[in-house]
């Protein structure tokens, strides 16, 4: 191909590359996967992770609860006398 | 240099001037800097708005020239000043850019070709190629001397007539 020919071809061909590059970055961005769609289900499923590992380790750690009183089943009794 | 001068009595003052005098180039503007770059349409879009805002704080420095080659004056000298602050920043803090959008077109042969060019090699050979800008004009855009862009012009047309015969 001479020069003239290979220029020609060359610039038509450029032309129509830039032409297409907006279509081309919208498709390039529709077959992209989308970090922010499930974003807020990440952070959902985080969130709700913590809230119960909160209140696990209060369940497992809290302090026994001291007895005080008599127990229920003679406190049952002394009503039933009365 | 063509385009670019100081205090002239034609330049768009007015803010409905500079639209009409450059808004037409804007979208014109991101494609040329997305190919320029390499093909990412961010990156891209990204340096075309700083162009046109940095036009606009200058708008009275143009002459009323060719409005389009003002814009891809000062696109082009961002283009490749970008790339060499973004390479200082990720040697600075060891970290990759973030992912871009990387547009390839429907004439694979071309962009993969393109793409092996470098950035100033692509410039100059779209200005040339595309826009019919003379080397000497090319020279005054991009801030370097003719022989250096006859110099591009000729490695980068060597190079694509020979990806582009073998593809």
């Amino acid at each position: 191909m001479h020069d003239d020919d290979f220029e020609r071809d060359l610039a038509r061909r450029l032309r129509a590359y830039e032409a297409n590059v907006p279509a081309a970055a919208a498709e390039a961005k529709r077959s992209r996967p989308n970090g922010h769609r499930f974003g807020w289900l990440v952070f959902a499923v985080g969130g709700a992770s913590v809230i119960a590992a909160g209140l696990l380790a209060f369940v497992l750690l809290r302090p026994p609860m001291r007895a005080s009183g008599m127990p229920p089943d003679r406190a049952a009794v002394s009503l039933a006398v009365r | 240099m063509e385009g670019i001068a100081h205090l002239d009595a034609t330049a768009p003052a007015r803010d409905d001037d500079f639209t009409a005098t450059f808004g037409n180039h804007y979208t014109s503007l991101v494609r040329r800097l997305t190919v320029v770059v390499g093909g990412d349409f961010e990156a891209g879009r990204d340096l075309a708005q700083d162009a046109y805002l940095r036009a606009y704080r200058a708008r009275h420095r143009f002459d009323g020239g060719d409005p389009r080659a003002w814009l891809y004056t000062i696109g082009l000298r961002l283009a490749f000043n970008e790339r060499e602050r973004r390479r200082r920043w990720d040697r600075l803090m060891g970290s990759r850019s973030p992912m871009p959008t990387w547009v390839v077109p429907e004439d694979r042969g071309l962009h993969e070709a393109l793409r092996g060019l470098r950035r100033e090699h692509r410039a100059a050979l779209l200005l040339n190629v595309v826009d019919g800008y003379t080397q000497a004009e090319i020279a005054g855009m991009l801030g370097v001397a003719p022989g250096t862009v006859a110099s591009w012009l000729s490695r980068a047309k060597a190079q694509l007539r020979e990806a582009l015969t073998d593809a």
